[in-house]
């Protein structure tokens, strides 16, 4: 009897509004950088979305430009992605890479990746 | 029968024309020899040594001590090549190190030198192949050169002599590296070679026996040459042309039987190819030239000659022929020099003049005394010169050489006449044009009328028969054509129906310039607008003109069709959604709130330079906009490194006062 009360309790817990409620809870606690790089990786993959959304759409021409662009959305993405793992506290990195080292190694992936992509401009 | 042998003499006389010695063409400039001594001597290392090898060092050394030239870092080069011969005791760096001594004249070789490679020498004299044997056999002459004693009796070196002759290809007269091996051109001229400084030394009997039996087959393997354009080579290299031609020299001066095998001719062909050896790549290549040259500058078969014509054209008159006959290097070789013949090369059978010898006060400037100037025109004259050396071991050359007197003409005595008929043209009135002038009024004629062009070429005047003489007539519509004008006894003639003519224009009546076009090879050519020429032709219907220019098709290009476009509204739209997570970044700031607390504003030298890094970054993505609006990958590329340089530096900086700063931080919190 105890154990169907119980299901029943976590059935009324996981609820949309209550798993909202929770990550806001849970996110509110995330520090302000990594806030601002989460807002980062939305802006490029909301920017990736759309301009893949257009190749489907309306069509490949400029194709080395769409390459460019794309390239430069999903690769920003992986970088910024990796830039978050290093710098949260959570994974602990912090003893080996500092955060300015992490940074640091940001940048120059960046280069890096856009001297591939604009090659692809038109 | 009587067919035959007319053929058959003819056959002998053409072959005996053919095989008339009409020396080289050129000589091998002092410019081209001290090319090649430039490119020897830029060889040499610090060392003495060349290329820093006893192989090369040998060619660069030998082919200066050819020339006369001296050898640098003489001590250096002793030095080291003495020690290369206590160090190697292969017979190619012994014969290399030895030769090297003696051509620079070291005064390294002695007894104890000797007493190092006699055991190496017999060993391959006995069993080496045909490279090793002649090594070994070179060496011991130069040992012996040195005066020094080196124990290999006779019976070795006859035995040498038998080896070398067993390696022979009894067919074709090459000569096989070892009896397993294919025959070939290359070792022929090192066989050659050794065999006859064998037979020099030996002087026996049995060993000129085996070297009879090489000399037979001289003539084969001097058939196995390539003769293109009058240069004879072997293999195609200069290494085995030349090395072929310095054996089968050194083997005539021990064998006189050579000369029935070995043609003046052959000799003067392989000069011919040595003087357009002007690009040399390699010291191997500048020995085998220098000693190739030297060879056919002094030997026993004949000297390539080449006869050199001071002057070739002359302006006006022929004051005299003035040449000069030189040795393959240049040198002056006192001759017997005279004009077999001269003759007009238009008119061939009458010579002008005939056996005249040139003289010359120093026995190198030739020329005729009362040189008879007066005969020679303008024109281009055919001079056959034969040359006897005054050393008489060597026979005669024949030469051709062309001439030329070139000068200006003026036309004379020009005059056109339209009449009915072509016999009314005797009778009817000329109209007479002065040269470089033009008529006034149009010369009209119609269709039914003949038109006659003379006129007279002078020269001096004397008439003069050019090789081209032409009227042409053009009219403003581009139509045109171009009469040619024969020559007859001493003046220019043509008589043309207008009808003819019309057909040249493809029947289109109207007003034509006329030039008269003379060009000779010996004159300025002349383009005279004479006259101008009215043809009514009637009604008759114009066809296409002949025209010297065939028709072109128009040319077309294809371009590749532009891509289809979207229009303009749902471009601008996605341009707007592109752009609109930029909005969104930024609105989420302001929410989530900038956090500029760490910005170093109390340490000026931190705040310049994180300042500065900001700008540096702005910078590499304005660059980046910057080459995509509108410059080069090059010059972007440029930019971008001398950027990097203070990016990196206040980069590093920037970081390092944060992370101190950062430490600190933490360390007040615990």
């Amino acid at each position: 009897m105890s154990s169907t009360t119980a299901t029943k309790n976590r059935g009324d817990n996981l609820t949309l509004s209550s798993i909202i409620s929770s990550f806001s809870d849970s996110y509110s606690k995330t520090p302000q950088k990594l806030k601002i790089i989460d807002l980062f990786l939305i802006y490029t993959f909301l920017t990736g979305v759309f301009v893949f959304g257009y190749c489907c759409l309306v069509g490949t021409f400029p194709f080395n430009s769409f390459l460019a662009s794309f390239i430069s959305c999903v690769g920003c993405f992986i970088l910024t992605v990796c830039l978050r793992i290093q710098i949260n506290p959570i994974n602990n990195f912090g003893k080996t890479i500092s955060v300015e080292r992490a940074f640091a190694d940001y940048l120059f992936c960046n280069l890096i990746l856009h001297l591939v992509v604009f090659n692809f401009l038109g | 029968m009587k067919t035959i042998s007319i053929f058959l003499i003819l056959g002998i006389i053409i072959t005996v024309i053919a095989a008339t010695n009409s020396g080289i063409s050129n000589i091998y400039s002092k410019y081209d020899l001290n090319r090649v001594k430039d490119y020897i001597v830029s060889k040499q290392d610090s060392n003495g040594l060349f290329n820093g090898e006893l192989k090369d060092t040998y060619y660069g050394v030998s082919a200066l001590q050819r020339i006369q030239e001296t050898i640098g870092k003489s001590k250096e080069l002793c030095k080291n090549v003495k020690s290369q011969l206590t160090k190697n005791s292969d017979i190619e760096s012994v014969f290399y190190a030895v030769s090297i001594l003696s051509e620079a004249k070291c005064g390294g070789l002695d007894a104890s030198v000797v007493d190092i490679v006699t055991p190496l020498l017999k060993t391959k004299l006995a069993s080496g192949n045909l490279i090793e044997i002649y090594q070994a056999v070179n060496t011991i002459f130069t040992l012996q050169t040195a005066k020094l004693n080196v124990a290999i009796d006779n019976n070795t070196l006859e035995a040498a002599v038998g080896k070398l002759v067993s390696l022979m290809d009894a067919e074709e007269g090459t000569f096989k590296l070892s009896d397993s091996e294919q025959a070939n051109l290359a070792n022929t001229g090192l066989a050659y070679f050794t065999l006859a400084r064998l037979s020099h030394r030996l002087k026996s009997p049995e060993a000129d026996k085996l070297i009879a039996k090489v000399v037979a087959k001289v003539g084969s393997v001097m058939s196995a040459g390539d003769e293109t354009q009058g240069a004879l080579s072997f293999g195609g290299n200069l290494a085995t042309t030349s090395s072929i031609l310095h054996g089968v020299l050194s083997l005539s001066s021990v064998n006189d039987q050579i000369t029935d095998f070995v043609s003046a001719e052959q000799i003067n062909s392989i000069g011919e190819y040595l003087v357009k050896q002007t690009n040399i790549e390699s010291l191997s290549d500048a020995y085998y030239l220098i000693l190739g040259l030297k060879r056919c500058q002094k030997n026993s078969i004949n000297q390539p000659l080449h006869l050199n014509l001071l002057q070739t054209v002359y302006s006006n008159q022929l004051d005299n022929v003035k040449l000069q006959v030189q040795d393959i290097l240049g040198a002056d070789v006192p001759s017997k020099v005279v004009i077999s013949q001269a003759v007009l090369s238009s008119a061939r059978t009458s010579p002008i003049i005939s056996n005249v010898e040139l003289t010359s006060a120093d026995s190198k400037t030739y020329s005729v005394q009362n040189f008879e100037s007066g005969k020679f025109k303008l024109g281009s004259y055919v001079f056959d010169f034969k040359i006897t050396p005054v050393d008489t071991q060597f026979g005669a050359i024949t030469v051709r050489r062309v001439l030329t007197v070139s000068g200006a003409v003026a036309v004379k005595d020009f005059k056109v006449a339209v009449a009915d008929t072509k016999e009314a043209l005797g009778t009817a009135t000329s109209t007479v044009v002065e040269f470089g002038k033009k008529l006034k009024s149009p010369i009209n004629a119609n269709g039914n009328q003949t038109v006659k062009f003379f006129f007279r070429i002078v020269s001096n005047d004397q008439p003069f028969q050019v090789k081209q003489a032409a009227i042409q007539l053009y009219s403003s519509a581009g139509i045109e054509t171009v009469i040619p004008v024969a020559f007859s006894v001493d003046a220019f003639s043509v008589t043309l129906g207008v009808k003819d003519i019309a057909k040249r224009l493809g029947n289109h009546a109207g007003l034509y310039n006329a030039d008269l076009i003379i060009g000779d090879n010996t004159i300025t050519p002349i383009k005279w607008n004479f006259a101008e020429l009215q043809f009514d032709l009637g009604a008759v219907e114009p066809t296409t003109p002949l025209t010297r220019f065939t028709d072109s098709q128009p040319i077309t290009h294809k371009f590749r069709t532009p891509e289809k476009r979207p229009p303009q509204t749902i471009s601008d739209g996605f341009t707007i959604l592109v752009l609109s997570p930029a909005l969104i970044f930024l609105l989420g700031l302001v929410k989530v709130g900038i956090n500029f607390k760490r910005f170093p504003t109390n340490n000026l030298v931190a705040f310049v330079s994180t300042l500065v890094f900001i700008c540096c970054i702005c910078s590499v993505g304005l660059l980046i906009v910057n080459y995509w609006i509108g410059s080069t990958m090059d010059v972007t590329l440029k930019n971008l490194g001398l950027l990097l340089i203070p990016t990196v530096f206040f980069g590093h900086q920037t970081l390092s006062y944060m992370n101190q700063e950062r430490s600190l931080l933490k360390e007040k919190e615990n």
